[in-house]
């Protein structure tokens, strides 16, 4: 796969660009005596809507950006000059889009867990934000489900359903639910509305005859063609597909831009996704990784090698976050302000965030507040990522005589805290914090890690196109990944089970590269930070005091490990999971400072200009 | 941190609106191009489909779906009434008949010999769509619309419930720091566009609802009474399908704040007049404000004043508000650009520019923490 | 049984006797009998007077009003008194309500190994002189008062059933009230809902087997209130669901519920009463005939819940030839083993009975089974105490549950 160079050979220079709803960003990647490298960015307004109308302008802006840094000639012609001739020009040119507010799919399948969740899976894999999804246990009448996709006006519709030679009953009905709905495309246009059918392979036929004729009718195969395995890859590709066929091709300046790409475009979210298998992989790590925005947070996990993605529509931390608000509730987010504000007054200051997304917090106060918010924005994404990315229902379960009093259920979450070991941060209010300290805990309060965790933020949102890239060249991506795309920020050990609060949790001993060594036993409802490198890490002892809590050994059981820093360091938080935090404002406000003070979260009082 | 979104907000006397008026789907468009429309006029029609009901009538009479179009006594694309026979089994020997009867008027969509289904349409519901504003038609689009374009005064708000409404406007207010009560707001108020000042209480909007005001244009609100007002929260600013009877228009945002004196003033120029008003608010791609157009019709425009305004940056001695606390709502004179970007309170290191409040201090403010405010 | 005696032959034959008995030489004894306190009703207590010891009394018993004697025990000169249990077959031979009995002063030590039992009676009446009759009527009490005997079994149970009684009373109205009842998470009965899925992806019916027992079996019972949960589910998935039934009247309930539960689910065209069949009433054929289903109708998904015996394991394999997701239930305790191997999930004994309010979420059904977790809670920590006080000589709590006589 790496191999699939730019005529005349390897390749030895990249430009990647993200066409982003409102900023296109481009940066160059080159093969330099150190490896792959990233090497110089650029960043341009996105030219989708009036007045420009031409998403290649902001891509050339964007790129004459890098050149004028790097000195490379990028743009030639009004486009960009490939192949790289003695350092001029790029071997390869490749690009995500994100711009007119992504891919917006609707799913359909039989029954709500099983084959419309493994279309919405396939939907979200491909980078979709689903904006609905119909089955026939919905409880939903089906007028109620017509109406409902009349309004919708979805990008294209992905209809599964039934296993091979399963129902055709229920399907048959679902396609003549859509076929009365008449669905129109969002953006107008001509054309049919795009629908991929990946349902029971037997009863195409009876598809074909409701749907042909109203849309364009794609058939791929089935997303779940036994009760006991996915087949996501066909409709995720079929996805992309139509995404530039269909949708890009509408949107004013992507024919241009298709031309010029070495590979095909992604959507911005499906790029992300790709580089977050890819890194799991080659390392045999669990990863979880978020990306927060302004209207939307993006929440990725790969847990042995499963892949989920899922998109918390209306958490974001600018035009949904007043959502945040209604849907966390005022006393979870002032459960993270360590200090006394006006209620009534906090309202109208989200509201006044959401009515004008750009502001950025100016005083120290309104920082904490926009971080309490992230926390709960973060917090709730992941919760409903956890709901969403679980092992397959309706599977036929072997038991033996000893399974008799520990008969587990199906459907249990896949991400098992316990296992996870890296979590990555992306967007605005996590890359771009203040200090990276502020970024550690916020993932720390909003993910609860558990056990030995490695905590990461994307330092400039570099991951889309890294995606791209890792599709033609892995180990280019990885390489740059590790070098330019990520930071570390340290590790963050958290005993796991019921604590006791009487009694000391953890005892940790350290010992660092240069031979010193460092030791605290912990009680409860404690954090402790230490500077720590990344490479080469820090020795550690970590003995669980109480006999339920675990640190990965199990119960009880001390455990050896090296743990790797970062910007920040190490982190020891007995806080317990779920942290406990006071709901009595006189003991929460001074916890919460004893707290911030532990990972010097913010400047103190007299810090303060 | 690059600027990247400016929400620099409308306040002009003299503006060429354009107004897109265009229909959910596939119609007939009722104007050509330069035709002189009035507000009230209706510019395209078409007829959105009915409500789909699909019953079970082979479940009805016991039958496998296989055979339910040789008991169906109506065809795809009949017109039905409601309760007439759809389909009977002829039973044995007259007796013990089944039979299945519409429940909607409408035609029949389709008969389904998988599910057994039988799928009504209601009859199809009439939409027209008015020309907003009173203007000429410019451009027509085919089958869907037409643009209306007028000489108007335009005022964008901030934040809108509601949607389009027309009336003539009313003062409520004295002065743009009036906070509006209920005793602000009379009968007189009925059907037209009463314009408020810094703030409006929620009983002062209740009142306005009451006595039938078109729309309510307010300084400031709470958020926190849109959930009293609604029985939700609006979580996300996408808004102007409320049903609530008055449009509500707020001008600057959350929190009790003086309206704009020049908003404040131009509204009050134009007291009397009819202004059509459309509370739609969309913050996400696309950005949509809320507005209050008012044309002018059959007066006279001079001539300079046509130019459209073209956009500026802000400089020097530009009058600007702070929408972002500490400064949230205050008004003050640009007094410097510092090129330098510099790490305020937060630790956050940006571009800012130096503002007089007028009391003889100067702050530095982020750039992107200020709009400008038209003069 | 209950035949009505006929009152002037009684009176008839108790004047003959009288009449006999003054004929006879005048006899020792007078005998007395009574119910004793604390007894369940078949007990009496015989005892008569007599200065003299003979060498030996003969005890007979009749019915009142009949003059056929049994004897009842042969007993040495100095015994006055003799406790007897006038039936220990209570079904075929249930008390009559008044008993006589009379003693016979022995002249002689009589043995009675070598005579045939009908003419015992006679024998002994011959080897000695026969007392007047005295007559009875068995009584049992409801509460024991005999402290002396330790019978504090019927007071205990009656503490626990008002015990039980206010707890109900107490957790339906904290459920009422909007309290969160935990119950603890039982995968077997969530999976029902994921096997009505799985059917419904399938295209294929979901089997439900409700046991073999009768109607009024407090299993069969439990599995029809489940029955109607299931139904109601199955509608909504708009799937189908066939019951197979061994007795022909848990087939006509199981249509009901299954109709019932259709309507309730707001789809009453889906219902189909040919789903819902009468296989035979004879055990294997059931099995046989519930295969075949299994083979031709191929259910996704196959519930057992009910009493099960023999055909369990016949039945679960076949399932899971079939690949079936299968769920079985059944407190049955022989038949756990089998189910727990071939299907997929299985609830245990008492689960079963626990599902109906884990479904439904009634608070009358939660607040039961709460109580009776607490009764169930107390009667094992009895058990455990119990135990070991027994052990070292203190049957304390054994006492406790003591309800026959000591």
């Amino acid at each position: 796969m790496s191999e699939t160079a730019a005529p005349g050979g390897a390749i030895r220079s990249v430009l990647a660009t993200d066409c982003g709803s409102t900023t296109t960003k481009a940066i160059l990647i080159e093969l330099t005596d150190e490896g792959w490298r990233q090497t110089w960015r650029g960043e341009a307004p996105t030219t989708v809507e009036a007045p420009f109308e031409d998403v290649t302008r902001g891509v050339l802006n964007a790129a004459m950006e890098v050149q004028e840094l790097s000195g490379r000639q990028l743009v030639e012609d009004g486009g960009i000059k490939t192949p790289d001739v003695g350092g001029q020009g790029v071997d390869l040119y490749i690009s995500t889009s994100s711009a007119g507010g992504g891919l917006q799919l609707v799913v359909g399948g039989v029954v709500r867990s099983m084959t419309a969740e493994s279309a919405m899976r396939a939907a979200l894999g491909a980078g979709a934000i689903v904006m609905d999804a119909f089955a026939s246990n919905d409880k939903r009448k089906p007028h109620e489900q017509i109406e409902r996709i009349r309004q919708l006006r979805p990008d294209m519709i992905l209809l599964a359903g039934g296993i091979d030679g399963g129902t055709r009953k229920h399907v048959v009905a679902l396609a003549e639910m859509v076929a009365a709905a008449r669905p129109r495309t969002r953006l107008g246009g001509g054309f049919n509305l795009p629908i991929i059918y990946a349902g029971n392979q037997q009863v195409v036929g009876d598809i074909e005859e409701r749907l042909s004729d109203i849309s364009d009718l794609q058939v791929v195969e089935n997303v779940r063609p036994v009760m006991e395995n996915e087949n996501l890859g066909p409709a995720r590709d079929k996805i992309h597909d139509l995404f530039m066929e269909h949708v890009m091709a509408q949107a004013p300046g992507y024919d241009k831009l298709m031309g010029w790409v070495g590979v095909p475009i992604m959507p911005t979210p499906g790029a992300v996704g790709l580089i977050m298998q890819t890194i799991a992989s080659q390392k045999g790590i669990n990863v979880a990784g978020v990306d927060i925005g302004g209207a939307t947070t993006d929440v990725f996990s790969v847990f042995e090698g499963k892949f989920n993605r899922t998109v918390s529509a209306n958490l974001g931390m600018s035009y949904s976050v007043s959502n945040v608000l209604a849907e966390a509730g005022l006393p979870a987010i002032l459960r993270w302000v360590p200090f006394h504000i006006d209620e009534k007054g906090l309202r109208n200051r989200i509201g006044n965030k959401m009515i004008r997304p750009t502001t950025i917090p100016e005083t120290l106060e309104e920082l904490k507040i926009e971080q309490a918010i992230a926390r709960e924005a973060l917090r709730l994404a992941f919760i409903q990522h956890k709901e969403f990315a679980v092992e397959l229902r309706g599977v036929q379960q072997e038991r033996t005589i000893a399974d008799a009093f520990r008969q587990t259920g199906s459907g249990d979450t896949l991400v098992k805290m316990k296992k996870l070991d890296l979590i990555v941060g992306s967007g605005g209010v996590l890359s771009h914090a203040p200090r990276r300290s502020q970024s550690m805990k916020m993932l720390i309060d909003a993910f609860e890690p558990e056990c030995v965790t490695e905590i990461a933020v994307d330092s400039i949102f570099m991951m889309p196109h890294l995606g791209v890239l890792s599709t033609v060249d892995q180990e280019a991506a990885t390489e740059v990944f590790e070098r330019d795309c990520i930071v570390y920020l340290g590790t963050c050990v958290a005993p796991e089970g019921e604590m006791k609060t009487n009694s000391n949790v953890l005892t940790v001993q350290l010992t660092f590269p240069d031979g010193r060594t460092e030791s605290r036993t912990m009680g409860p409802g404690e954090l402790w930070s230490l500077p720590a490198e990344h490479d080469p890490g820090v020795k550690a002892v970590l003995t669980p005091l109480q006999s339920n809590l675990d640190v990965g050994a199990g119960p009880g059981k001390p455990l050896t490990k090296t743990l790797r820093g970062g910007v920040v360091g190490l982190v020891f938080d007995t806080r317990g999971r779920p942290i406990q935090i006071p709901t009595e404002q006189s003991v929460r406000v001074p916890l919460l400072e004893k707290w911030v003070d532990a990972m010097d979260e913010y400047p103190t009082a007299e810090g303060q200009g | 941190m690059a600027a990247i979104f400016t929400p620099g907000l409308t306040v002009t006397e003299h503006h060429i609106v354009q107004k897109t008026r265009q229909l959910p789907l596939e119609g007939e468009v009722m104007v050509s191009v330069g035709d002189m429309v009035k507000s009230d006029d209706v510019v395209a029609k078409t007829s959105l489909p009915g409500k789909v009901f699909p019953v079970n009538v082979a479940n009805q009479l016991g039958i496998d779906p296989g055979r339910l179009s040789t008991y169906m006594r109506k065809k795809v694309g009949d017109s039905v009434t409601k309760d007439e026979l759809l389909a009977e089994t002829p039973g044995i020997m007259g007796f013990f008949k089944s039979e299945a009867r519409a429940v909607v008027t409408g035609t029949l969509e389709t008969i389904s010999n998988v599910t057994g289904t039988v799928i009504i349409q209601a009859d199809p519901i009439p939409v027209e769509i008015d020309a907003y504003i009173n203007g000429r038609v410019v451009s027509v689009i085919e089958s869907e619309g037409c643009v209306v374009q007028a000489m108007a005064t335009m005022v964008q708000g901030i934040f809108g419930l509601g949607g389009e409404t027309k009336g003539l406007i009313a003062m409520a207010a004295s002065s743009p720091d009036e906070v509006i009560g209920p005793q602000h707001i009379t009968a007189d108020h009925k059907g037209k566009v009463v314009i408020g000042g810094a703030y409006v209480t929620i009983e002062g909007l209740k009142k306005a609802v009451e006595v039938g005001a078109a729309a309510l244009v307010t300084g400031g609100f709470d958020y926190d009474e849109i959930k009293e007002l609604l029985g939700y929260e609006v979580g996300v600013a996408i808004t102007g399908g409320e049903d609530l009877g008055t449009t509500l228009i707020v001008t600057e945002g959350f929190g009790q704040i003086g309206m704009a004196p020049a908003t404040f003033e131009l509204l009050q120029k134009r007291v009397g007049k009819r202004a059509s008003v459309n509370g739609a608010t969309q913050i996400r791609a696309g950005v949509i404000r809320p507005e209050i157009v008012v044309t002018f019709d059959d007066e006279e425009v001079p001539e300079e004043l046509v130019a459209p305004p073209e956009p500026v940056g802000i400089t020097e001695g530009d009058l600007i508000r702070g929408i972002r606390a500490p400064w949230f709502g205050r008004i003050g004179t640009v007094s410097g650009l510092p090129v330098k970007p510099i790490k305020v309170g937060s630790e956050t290191t940006v571009r800012v520019l130096a503002v007089d409040f007028g009391d003889g201090k100067t702050a530095l403010l982020p750039r992107s923490n200020v709009e400008r405010i038209e003069r | 049984m209950n035949q009505p005696r006929p009152v002037p032959i009684k009176l008839a034959a108790l004047l003959l006797l009288w009449v006999l008995t003054l004929a006879l030489p005048a006899s020792a004894a007078t005998v007395s009998v009574q119910a004793p306190p604390d007894n369940d009703g078949l007990n009496l207590d015989v005892s008569w007077t007599e200065s003299t010891d003979p060498a030996g009394w003969g005890v007979l018993r009749a019915e009142a009003g009949s003059s056929e004697w049994t004897l009842l025990k042969l007993l040495p000169g100095d015994a006055r008194e003799h406790s007897d249990k006038v039936t220990t077959d209570v079904w075929n031979h249930p008390p009559a309500d008044e008993y006589q009995y009379k003693v016979v002063a022995l002249r002689a030590p009589v043995l009675l190994d070598e005579i045939e039992e009908s003419e015992q009676v006679a024998t002994v009446l011959a080897a000695g002189v026969a007392s007047e009759p005295g007559t009875g009527s068995p009584k049992g009490s409801f509460i024991r008062t005999g402290l002396k005997s330790k019978n504090y079994g019927p007071l205990v149970m009656l503490l626990i059933i008002l015990a039980v009684g206010v707890m109900m009373q107490k957790f339906t109205a904290d459920v009422r009230a909007g309290k969160e009842v935990f119950i603890r998470r039982i995968p077997g009965i969530d999976a029902i809902e994921e096997g009505i899925g799985r059917a419904t992806e399938m295209g294929k019916p979901i089997l439900y087997v409700p046991g073999i027992d009768e109607l009024q079996d407090i299993q069969t019972i439990a599995s029809m209130l489940i029955l109607g949960q299931v139904a109601e589910k199955v509608a909504e998935y708009q799937s189908d669901i066939i019951v197979s039934c061994c007795i022909p009247i848990v087939r006509e309930v199981a249509d009901e519920v299954v109709k019932s539960g259709f309507y309730q689910a707001g789809y009453p065209d889906a219902y189909n009463p040919r789903n819902t069949r009468f296989i035979s009433s004879e055990q294997f054929a059931f099995c046989a005939g519930t295969n075949g289903i299994i083979y031709r109708e191929q259910p996704a998904t196959n519930i057992y819940l009910g009493r099960f015996f023999a055909e369990s394991l016949i039945l679960a394999e076949t399932g899971f030839v079939n690949k079936s997701i299968q769920i079985a239930g059944t407190a049955e305790a022989t038949q756990l083993p089998f189910f727990i191997a071939a299907c997929d999930y299985t609830l245990i004994g008492e689960e079963l009975f626990a599902v109906s309010a884990y479904l439904s979420k009634d608070p009358r059904l939660v607040s039961s089974l709460k109580a009776s977790d607490w009764v169930k809670l107390f009667v094992v920590v009895c058990l455990i105490v119990g135990t070991v006080l027994t052990s070292f000589g203190l049957p304390i709590i054994n006492n406790l549950f003591a309800i026959s006589g000591g």
